[in-house]
């Protein structure tokens, strides 16, 4: 091996520091700390919402208020106290009218992200929804939009501008009852994106949004609701990065997909909160349900690159409830320091002849955990269903763990259901034959990792593939045992 | 349901163990499938009978089973031995006395598995044995035959295996059942294998329908030694295997290996886990199943590999056909790795016959059933093919072929 020794790889790697860990001091408005039914009131009527919603959320509460929070994932972490959050922040100064009225230093904090709208507009096309702490601030190219009858907004100009779409599908796929943090997002959900494409259109553009937790002492619960009507297509990018605090943010979102007959939707994340220092101060709890519900012969594809929080919860699941669809679940989950990461999918065949795949990759360094868990569930009446799941981890220190909690249940005699999994580090040998030919050892582990991680990397859009690898270096650089 | 009203007919032992299991029993409840490591099993139908300690009487001719060339013999009758259709030469102690002090109450390798039925077994067995092999020559061989006589019979049997430094021991155990009615087998064994041993524990399950068998096998092995478990499960209403080995020294080996059929509304569930707590060992798992009528099968391997055991090769690989409409497979190999330079890797699939090779085999004038017996054979022969000698997998098929009808047997 090389002169590099693995303490100096550790130490490297230590002092890799969260790169997006700024504040932004726009004014905004908070709400006092706690939970109780005129918080939820009071978040309501600040957003001027109808009745049903206020009920839909103040049942959510009660159903919350009798759960307990779950403790099955593979993780450690302090509970967080919900008494001592903030449910709303807002930054003060909403609506603006025109991209000049933006406060500078929002636009600032964009430009940092690397997500300026303003170059965006010119150079992409993609119409991006940004989400700071629970408000949506600005949604481009929503004119361009409009003309094909796409509906892509902000959730609360959606509950006033298209209020019967939102009653119809909202917790339609991911119940109120259906856990803990899913009940808590319902109560309490402060704004997030909403999105609708017509039957038979496909989006011409890629649909993005962008979350950041700002205000210290905050929870960010949004909820997304994507419907794409029969025979349309959609890809839609998410991204997440918070500031650099000592105390750990809660951010428990909700998202939901409705792939009706003959549609597609592409969901891809990136998601890059703040990890917590090295010593495993602060970061996000990341607890977040999404789920798709697939009609007769649609598809839904999840792709998802992890490398951010503190502690994360996380199953995009799809429920392959038509006939001849198709569920996809492509994941690269990257820990590193004191990081903890559950994740994984749920594939639930319903429909027959539907099929799944599942390709997850995951990667530990430093102290972290690092743990795949997936449902395969094939029902009873799910002819001809077929899966294929591959779960590969890489160690890269000998003090992380990387875990796999597979769940296959079969009731159908005709399906046809493979699963592999393999842990293991990066080869001597690999590194040995990067050296050989002149690539330094740093170079050669991104080349490694980059190579290891292709078959996700690949699913994600151009743009998204970028920053998914830049990512990945800053991650993993330095690190390999 | 409580574990108090199931064993209120029963009488505990006298054994300070014995004693201590009872009470650490004492309100507690049978895992539902809400707990993990019960999640698909229903003991339901278990724990609704009554049953009771039942005499060492009993009238199966064991000539069929006696395996010719192994001189030891024992037989235990409803979790009792009895010493006049047994013979040996082995270093046995017997009696629930003869085993205080070399087991534990609470002895759970396996954080995860609440172990109820191993304190039962503890509790209210009626004898127990302990085996020592310390032959430094050659391979010591055993059969242990046990019956159970059905009629509520509950047969609890405590067994310990201690195989000393260089020993060899091949252990074969049949469980068979006669009678009428239900009846429960409850197995505990607690393997010791020492430096450089090797233990071969052979477990042929082939009880009839109305019978429950769960059968706790913990093991601890030391610097380079060796313990393979092999469970042939069919027959019984519902069968539960726990096997929890853990390694403690450096270059341990263990080998876990099962096959399982399960037809009409039968449940075999196979827990195995494997520990790795020291550094350059191996572990291996295969099983395989095929589920037929309206049987469950379940399959949920465990491999921990603990910080600091380096240098660990641990592969699980679970097939399982399904052959009718209405059988159910559940399969969870898990993996927990916390040490870095390890090869680890699991595999699980599921699916049914072949239609291909069906059609191959019909076309050349084989019929479908005979087709259907020669692909089940084939499947299932991997794991007899892991056996150590021919001679033995010819005797485990032709001992498993009146519970597995679709096995080969010439």
């Amino acid at each position: 091996m090389a002169e590099y020794t693995e303490n100096e790889l550790a130490k490297d790697l230590e002092n890799k520091e969260y790169e997006y860990g700024f504040t932004t001091n726009i004014e905004s408005e908070k709400i006092p700390n706690g939970l109780n039914e005129d918080v939820i009131r009071m978040i309501s009527a600040k957003k001027n919402e109808p009745e049903w919603l206020l009920e839909f959320r103040l049942k959510s509460f009660q159903i919350w208020s009798e759960m307990v929070e779950p403790d099955w994932a593979h993780v450690k972490y302090e509970k967080p106290d919900f008494q001592a959050i903030s449910y709303y922040a807002a930054p003060k100064k909403q609506k603006y009218e025109s991209w000049d009225d933006v406060d500078p230093e929002m636009k600032e904090t964009m430009n940092k992200l690397g997500i300026s709208l303003e170059e965006q507009k010119r150079l992409t096309g993609v119409a991006v929804d940004f989400v700071m702490d629970s408000v949506s601030v600005a949604t481009s190219f929503k004119e361009k939009l409009a003309e094909l009858g796409i509906i892509f907004c902000s959730f609360s100009e959606a509950v006033q501008d298209h209020p019967e779409l939102v009653k119809k599908y909202l917790g339609t796929v991911v119940p109120q009852t259906d856990n803990f943090y899913a009940a808590l997002n319902s109560a309490v959900f402060s704004d997030g994106s909403f999105c609708y494409i017509p039957k038979g259109v496909r989006c011409p553009m890629e649909l993005s949004t962008y979350f950041r937790i700002n205000e210290a002492g905050t929870g960010q619960f949004e909820r997304t609701l994507l419907i794409a009507d029969e025979d349309s297509y959609v890809s839609y990018l998410e991204g997440c990065t918070a500031p650099q605090r000592d105390e750990n943010q809660l951010h428990a979102a909700v998202v939901e997909l409705i792939s009706l007959d003959g549609a597609e939707i592409k969901y891809s994340t990136v998601q890059n909160w703040f990890p917590g220092d090295k010593d495993g101060k602060g970061g996000v709890f990341n607890f977040v349900t999404k789920r798709g519900i697939c009609h007769t012969g649609s598809t839904i594809s999840w792709t998802q690159v992890e490398t951010g929080s503190a502690v994360t919860w996380k199953y995009p699941s799809c429920i392959l409830k038509g006939d001849n669809s198709t569920g996809e679940f492509y994941s690269v989950a990257v820990t590193n320091n004191h990081q903890m990461a559950d994740t994984g999918t749920k594939m639930i065949h319903l429909g027959k002849n539907t099929k799944s795949t599942i390709i997850s990759k995951g990667i530990s360094a430093g102290e972290s955990e690092n743990s795949y868990r997936g449902l395969v569930k094939i029902d009873r009446k799910a002819d001809n269903a077929r899966n294929f799941t591959q779960c590969d981890s890489l160690l890269m220190t000998d003090r992380s763990g990387a875990h796999t909690f597979p769940y296959i249940e079969c009731e159908n005699p005709t399906a046809q259901l493979e699963h592999e999994a393999t842990t293991s580090k990066i080869g001597e040998d690999q590194i040995f034959y990067c050296l050989q030919r002149g690539i330094d050892e740093e170079k050669a582990i991104g080349l490694i990792v980059n190579g290891y991680c292709k078959d996700v990397l690949n699913k994600l859009p151009m743009e998204f593939a970028v920053e998914a690898q830049k990512l990945l270096t800053i991650s993993l650089e330095g690190s390999v045992g | 349901m409580s574990v108090t009203e199931f064993v209120k007919n029963l009488q505990a032992n006298n054994s300070a163990f014995g004693k201590k299991s009872a009470s650490l029993l004492e309100g507690k409840d049978f895992p539902t499938t809400r707990d993990e490591y019960w999640k698909y099993t229903r003991l339901r139908k278990l724990t609704k009978n009554e049953f009771t300690q039942s005499g060492k009487d009993f009238s199966s001719d064991l000539s069929g089973v006696w395996k010719e060339d192994y001189s030891n013999r024992l037989v235990i009758v409803n979790g009792k031995i009895d010493e006049s259709a047994s013979k040996y030469d082995l270093s046995i102690s017997k009696g629930i006395q003869s085993i205080e002090g070399e087991i534990k109450e609470n002895d759970n390798i396996n954080a995860g598995d609440d172990q109820i039925f191993s304190m039962i077994s503890k509790a209210y067995a009626e004898d127990a044995l302990v085996i020592d092999f310390n032959n430094q020559k050659e391979r010591d061989l055993l059969q242990i035959v046990f019956v159970n006589t059905r009629n509520s019979a509950i047969a609890n049997t405590l067994i310990k295996i201690k195989a000393s430094k260089n020993a060899n021991a091949r252990i074969i155990c049949n469980y068979i059942s006669e009678g009428a009615g239900v009846g429960f087998t409850n197995t505990y064994f607690n393997l010791e294998a020492d430096e450089n041993s090797n233990i071969e524990l052979v477990n042929l399950q082939a009880e009839e329908a109305g019978t429950f068998h769960i059968q706790s096998v913990n093991g601890t092995q030391e610097k380079d030694s060796k313990i393979s478990v092999w469970n042939f499960s069919s027959g019984a209403d519902l069968i539960r295997n726990n096997v929890n080995i853990r390694q403690n020294g450096k270059g341990c080996d263990t080998h876990v290996n099962g096959m399982y059929y399960g037809e009409e509304k039968q449940h075999i569930d196979n827990h195995i886990f494997i520990d790795h707590a020291s550094e350059d060992c191996e572990s291996n798992e295969l099983f395989k199943g095929v589920m037929n009528g309206q049987s469950t099968g379940v399959f949920n391997g465990r491999v921990i590999v603990r910080k600091d055991s380096q240098r660990i090769n641990a592969y699980q690989q679970n097939s399982n056909i399904l052959l009718s409409e209405k059988a159910t497979i559940n399969s969870k190999p898990e993996l927990e790795i916390y040490a870095d330079d390890v090869k680890c890797s699991h595999g699980s699939v599921t699916g049914q016959l072949d239609a291909k090779a069906l059609f191959y085999l019909k076309a050349r004038g084989i019929s479908e059933e005979r087709a259907k017996k020669m692909l089940v054979s084939s499947f299932l022969e991997e794991v007899i093919e892991t056996l150590p000698e021919d001679e033995l997998k010819n005797y485990v098929v032709s001992q498993m072929v009146s519970r597995i009808q679709l096995l080969d047997h010439e």
